[in-house]
């Protein structure tokens, strides 16, 4: 049932179109350039829309490789929630700083090596306060045999 | 910082073997100090067969301790005579002894105010387990030598010339020990006999005379070694603790680093992107 109703559209566009260029027939070539012109803007559109899309594409990419090499230097996995949260830190716009940041030492406090560290600086911070404890112990003991 | 009264410190020297290995003998001697009675403890040792057991009995007066041509004693045997606790040890011999004598061997010498090496004239210079005692002695604590006796037993059975000659030796191997000689079976002879002159050849008397002087200053040898103990331990917890101070300072400056180089990682990462979207125009 569209079928009758295009033609009739088309019938109707061309005519008008006709109309148009009939009507006016005192600037002919200007009204070709217009449609030229039309035609042009289309496709340089098209083509800056397309060369947007790769430039976007190509950005993308950019993102994913500095991405991936920071996931792999602070062994974050490439896949999965960290992955992404580690992208989205990279292309955090200024005013999800601050959001960015939390999510970044989140982040940061899931990596292997700085639960390494966490581990290390308590040890030994263990250690030294048992060996401050027997120190204690023998200045007790000193004072005991005074 | 203070310690609280209920710090058991026995226990708190036990787990400071943990924390100072190369002082875990010198430790178990301090907690020896602080449970020591007041009578004073002497702990006699040797090679088997040298005469621990007979100068022992000497001693005592009658025959406590087993005497034997085989290897007897195979325990720490501890008897109290006259306010002196006597300890007689398994042999030093290093083929026949096991862990365990030597874990009771150790055990007895560093519950010991006195310790006397017993070594059988006749078998001529200090030998090789008698040395390596020594000089672990020595290792453990070169005080040691000021409350370590060498007897040479059985002086009966040489000549006056050999027992100079063996003396001398002995004093080339270990300078600065005191030396007893003594014949303990010649002694118990005088005494049963009632012939001073045997008693009086027979060095014992001596020998009992430099004890006594060294169970009159027990109480003040016991503190001196203790606090002598405890400086030691403190130089070595004290170098420890700065070792592990650098340790720390040095795995929170790596940590902190670690930290700085992601966000700065985080940073530069970050303009590199927007450097390149802004060469591609993408905003």
């Amino acid at each position: 049932m569209a079928i009758p109703w295009l033609i009739v559209g088309g019938v109707a566009a061309a005519v008008a179109a006709v109309a148009a260029v009939v009507s006016d027939d005192d600037s002919p070539s200007k009204s070709f350039s217009t449609i030229v012109s039309d035609e042009e803007r289309k496709q340089e559109n098209e083509r800056l829309r397309k060369e947007a899309t790769a430039r976007k594409k190509q950005l993308q990419a950019y993102t994913d490789r500095i991405t991936r090499n920071l996931a792999k230097k602070y062994g974050v996995s490439n896949e999965g929630a960290t992955s992404k949260e580690l992208r989205a830190l990279l292309v955090a716009s200024p005013s999800d700083q601050a959001i960015a940041n939390q999510r970044g030492a989140a982040l940061l406090q899931s990596t292997e090596s700085f639960q390494q560290h966490e581990v290390s600086v308590a040890s030994l911070q263990g250690e030294l306060n048992r060996l401050d404890f027997a120190m204690l112990v023998l200045e007790e003991l000193n004072e005991e045999f005074k | 910082m203070t310690l609280e009264q209920s710090v058991d410190l026995k226990a708190e020297l036990v787990r400071m073997e943990e924390l100072l290995p190369s002082s875990q003998a010198n430790l178990r001697r301090l907690s020896a100090l602080r449970s020591s009675g007041d009578q004073p403890k002497i702990a006699v040792f040797g090679k088997y067969n040298h005469g621990k057991s007979t100068l022992l009995n000497a001693v005592i007066g009658h025959e406590v301790f087993k005497v034997a041509d085989k290897r007897e004693t195979v325990t720490v045997g501890e008897f109290d005579h006259h306010g002196v606790i006597w300890i007689d040890t398994p042999g030093l011999d290093a083929d026949v002894s096991g862990e365990d004598d030597r874990r009771a061997m150790t055990a007895a010498l560093e519950s010991a105010d006195i310790l006397c090496l017993v070594h059988n004239v006749k078998a001529g210079e200090l030998d090789r387990s008698e040395m390596q005692l020594y000089q672990q002695l020595m290792r453990q604590d070169s005080n040691y030598r000021s409350k370590l006796v060498l007897v040479l037993a059985q002086i009966d059975q040489v000549t006056p010339d050999d027992l100079e000659q063996i003396v001398t030796e002995i004093c080339t191997q270990l300078p600065d020990l005191q030396i007893s000689k003594v014949s303990a079976l010649r002694y118990i002879r005088g005494i049963r006999e009632d012939k001073s002159g045997f008693v009086k050849a027979s060095g014992m008397p001596e020998f009992l005379d430099y004890l006594d002087t060294l169970k009159v200053e027990v109480a003040e040898l016991r503190r001196k070694e203790a606090q002598r103990l405890i400086r030691k331990a403190r130089v070595e917890l004290k170098t420890l603790l700065n070792d592990r101070k650098n340790a720390l300072a040095s795995a929170k400056s790596n940590f902190e680093k670690y930290e700085q180089e992601f966000w700065s990682d985080v940073k530069d990462a970050r303009n590199k992107i927007a450097v390149h979207a802004a060469e591609l125009g993408v905003m």
